[in-house]
């Protein structure tokens, strides 16, 4: 009957067991944060991050409405394109190109690898080489055409500019319109156009995920941050119009609902109602796995002194087992079951809820006694069997791409703290990027998520123009 | 005077508060402990499964709450709705009755005292048996595809469970499911209304040993197969039985020999069948003609060392409509049922 063996003082398996999330332990301090962490760097240059000033005004406001991907970059104009040639290389027709150039230099650098290809198909003959060649061609054929065109509307805007001065104002009225018809032309193109074409969203964005919290160090107090937290997440989901699945969940020691939660397993899977290939969950919800150390003064302190207690959060994408990529073959997985006891039969009645399922080539092994019915046990358990395939698959991508990059370990590993929610300061820390925020209750709320995970998205899509503009394979993390 | 009592009164008042606080505060953090406690008191369960109880009940406590709540109705205090349901399981209780539900394979099925409860088991060897039958039919594009819906019948149905799977796992069948307790039959309509198979299941109040085995033949007269788990506990080994099967479940649906051999070996039954079973299964024949060639006839669960006696039974059985025979295990080893084709 017994499934796996456990101790007589903790009611489940830890899920820790089943996802491998490393014991939590505080990095060393070091003094160079504000907020007296050791302050993660992602893949930005130097130079870049001094370029970023993110105070919580602009997080909170600012950059609200903003378009995603206008890019602010107060670098040296190094631009210089076919179109401009004949003109002055810092020569900006509107303002929105001049924010976007970044984004206009890793396109051109992609279309001119394009026209490359293009250039070479004679001298390819060998299939392998034909097959990359028609692959890129495949890939870059729109953003090449969008380039053209691009570059079409600037050229007119140029040849324009002399007669703006045009004596006659009946005339210069006339081209007036045109030139802010084009303009606006241009705009359009290059923030809503462009952008999709050079940085398309990920595939794996798109995944259904699943989310695990778990409480680290801080006993009772960390069980009540997990549940706050989980709250955040299960509202950001609800926000969103996701499909909310628990699949497990194991209280805290206060008991029923006072004790907060030890570990919960969330699944986040598209509405149905919503379209499917349109909305991303695994692409925002990709930056919540990590440590996050939230620091107070706990419900149950009697004496007024702030605690920090940390929680483990994983985040896995759950890729759709098809047939054409299929994750797991049933016929490698072990169904565990129990030896006979007794007469079995009408002899005997008792209840067998316990599924133990073994992935024979990994040796993965899932457990999952939650429910009573077996059968919902079994399909939780194939579910997380999936998911956890699922993060080895991805891990191996990453692994392959990071291996194929010049400069190596980029992003983030899941050990790292991540983030900080202070609340006696009302602040949320992100060390990844190094940005504080007030508000706290906001984002506790799920509405001020929304923000965080934004701006770690824009950082990625810079860090992807980057890596674009150096001519490597883009990046998802 | 008046005001000084008042006053008093509130003292009091403030006073009970003052208790009451930590002591409902103490109650709160080992309750959970005091339930694991009593549901020990029960000595089916290892301190593991009263854990995993106490959890089943508190969730399907909320899960109820929660319907309630849906419906516009007032739910019961979750303590007290726990607590009461802790202390029937501590007593011996089955789960399945305290919490009106089982699952058997996809199924849920709603259990009510005193009515068999399905067993891991017969779930496991009706899946089987069903998957068994979906193999055995030719390609529904093929000439020889069932030109009707296979006619099962379900003999001492119970709760229904074993028809119900067989008509969930296979849409071309039709089962009739037949037993002699009135509240069973009750709960056989209710559970094929839950499942959404009341077009396609139908139970109906029967005796087996009746003198007229035709009041057990359905609408549409004999049938394909005929699968069965009938009473087999004999009387010896039910003296031996746990109290949650013994005390709860009743004896009619597990006695192999009714209440009163007490000398027998549990066949009773079986012997009944292997007696009627020309009288209802249609020949061989008109299976073929109706497609459903290579399907089992009968399909017997049976106990823990009755294999021999079953099987002899089967095979002295009148008609010769059975020829070859298999036993099948259940998942725990254990030689649970008797299934047998025709010639």
């Amino acid at each position: 009957m017994v499934l796996a063996p456990r101790s007589r003082s903790i009611p489940r398996l830890p899920r820790r067991a089943i996802f491998g999330v490393p014991a939590v332990a505080y990095p060393k301090v070091n003094i160079s944060c504000p907020c007296g962490c050791s302050q993660f760097k992602p893949s930005i240059s130097s130079s870049h991050l001094q370029n970023r000033s993110y105070t919580s005004t602009t997080v909170a406001t600012g950059y609200r409405n903003v378009p995603e991907v206008i890019l602010s970059i107060r670098q040296r104009r190094r631009y210089t394109t076919e179109a401009a040639k004949d003109q002055t290389p810092d020569q900006w027709c509107t303002e929105i190109e001049e924010r976007q150039g970044k984004l206009i230099e890793s396109a051109k650098a992609r279309v001119e690898l394009y026209k490359k290809t293009i250039e070479q198909e004679m001298e390819v003959t060998d299939v392998q080489g034909q097959i990359a060649r028609a692959k890129i061609q495949r890939e870059l054929g729109p953003l090449a055409q969008l380039w053209d065109k691009y570059v079409t509307v600037r050229k007119s805007i140029i040849d324009l500019q002399p007669e703006l001065d045009d004596p006659d104002p009946t005339l210069r009225d006339l081209f007036l319109t045109e030139h802010t018809d084009l303009c606006t032309e241009l705009d359009t193109l290059l923030t809503d156009q462009l952008p999709k074409l050079l940085l398309p969203t990920p595939s794996t964005a798109l995944l259904p995920c699943m989310i695990s919290l778990n409480a680290g160090v801080g006993g009772l107090e960390s069980a009540l941050c997990t549940e706050d937290l989980a709250r955040m997440y299960v509202r950001f989901a609800e926000k969103k119009g996701w499909k909310i699945e628990e699949l497990s969940k194991v209280e805290g020691s206060g008991g029923k609902g006072g004790g907060g939660i030890r570990e919960l397993t969330l699944k986040f899977d598209h509405s149905p109602y919503a379209s499917q290939d349109e909305e991303e969950i695994f692409g925002l919800m990709q930056w919540e796995k990590g440590v996050h150390r939230i620091q107070r003064i706990p419900v149950n302190e009697t004496m007024g002194r702030i605690h920090t207690s940390t929680v483990a959060v994983v985040v896995l994408p759950i890729y759709s087992d098809t047939e054409e990529s299929p994750l797991v073959d049933p016929k490698d997985v072990k169904i565990d079951v129990m030896r006979a006891r007794g007469a079995g039969g009408q002899h005997v009645n008792r209840t067998e809820s316990a599924v133990r399922l073994t992935h024979i080539p990994t040796g993965i092994t899932v457990s999952m006694q939650d429910s009573r019915s077996q059968h919902q046990n079994r399909a939780w358990a194939w579910d997380i069997l999936r998911a956890r395939l699922s993060e080895k698959k991805h891990n191996e991508e990453v692994e392959a791409r990071r291996a194929s990059r010049r400069d190596q370990v980029k992003g983030a590993d899941r050990s790292d703290k991540i983030r900080t929610y202070n609340f006696n300061q009302d602040r949320l820390t992100d060390h990844r990027f190094g940005f504080t925020i007030t508000g706290l209750q906001n984002v506790l709320d799920g509405d001020g998520l929304e923000d965080v995970i934004t701006m770690m998205k824009r950082d990625l899509q810079e860090r992807r123009l980057e890596t674009l503009l150096q001519g490597e394979e883009d990046i998802d993390y | 005077m008046l005001g000084l009592r008042s006053s008093s009164s509130l003292t009091r008042i403030s006073r009970i508060q003052r208790l009451r606080t930590p002591v409902s505060s103490r109650k709160y953090s080992t309750s959970q402990l005091d339930h694991v406690q009593t549901l020990l008191r029960n000595s089916e369960l290892s301190e593991e499964d009263a854990i995993n109880e106490l959890r089943w009940i508190t969730q399907e406590v909320r899960e109820k709450a929660i319907r309630q709540i849906s419906r516009g109705r007032m739910p019961e205090v979750e303590d007290d709705s726990i607590a009461e349901k802790v202390e029937r399981r501590g007593k011996g209780e089955p789960i399945q009755y305290i919490l009106g539900t089982t699952d058997f394979g996809p199924l849920t099925i709603q259990c009510r005292r005193p009515v068999l409860i399905p067993r891991p088991e017969t779930a496991h060897l009706t899946q089987q048996l069903s998957s068994l039958i979906l193999s055995s039919i030719p390609p529904l594009s093929s000439r020889d595809r069932p030109s009707a819906p296979l006619n099962i019948l379900d003999l001492c149905s119970g709760t229904g469970c074993i028809g119900l799977l067989l008509a969930k796992l296979n849409p071309l069948s039709s089962v009739t499911g037949i037993d002699n307790s009135p509240v069973a039959v009750q709960l056989g309509m209710i559970n094929a209304r839950d499942s959404h198979l009341d077009d396609r299941v139908k139970f109906k109040y029967g005796n087996l040993f009746s003198t007229d085995p035709t009041s057990l033949l359905s609408s549409n007269g004999k049938y394909g197969m005929i699968i069965s788990n009938p009473p087999y506990v004999p009387y010896s080994q039910y003296q031996a039985l746990p109290a949650s099967v013994k005390e709860y479940e009743s004896p009619n649906a597990l006695l192999g020999d009714g209440l009163d051999d007490k000398e027998g070996k549990g066949l009773k039954y079986y012997e009944r069948i292997a007696e009627i079973l020309p009288d209802l299964l249609f020949d061989q024949e008109e299976l073929k003609v109706q497609g459903w060639k290579g399907v089992p006839r009968l399909a017997l669960e049976i106990g823990r060392g009755q294999t021999g006696d079953a099987v002899d039974i089967v095979k002295s059985s009148k008609g010769g409509l059975i020829g070859k025979m298999e036993v099948w295990k259940d998942q725990f080893g254990v030689e649970r049922m008797v299934v047998g084709w025709g010639k």
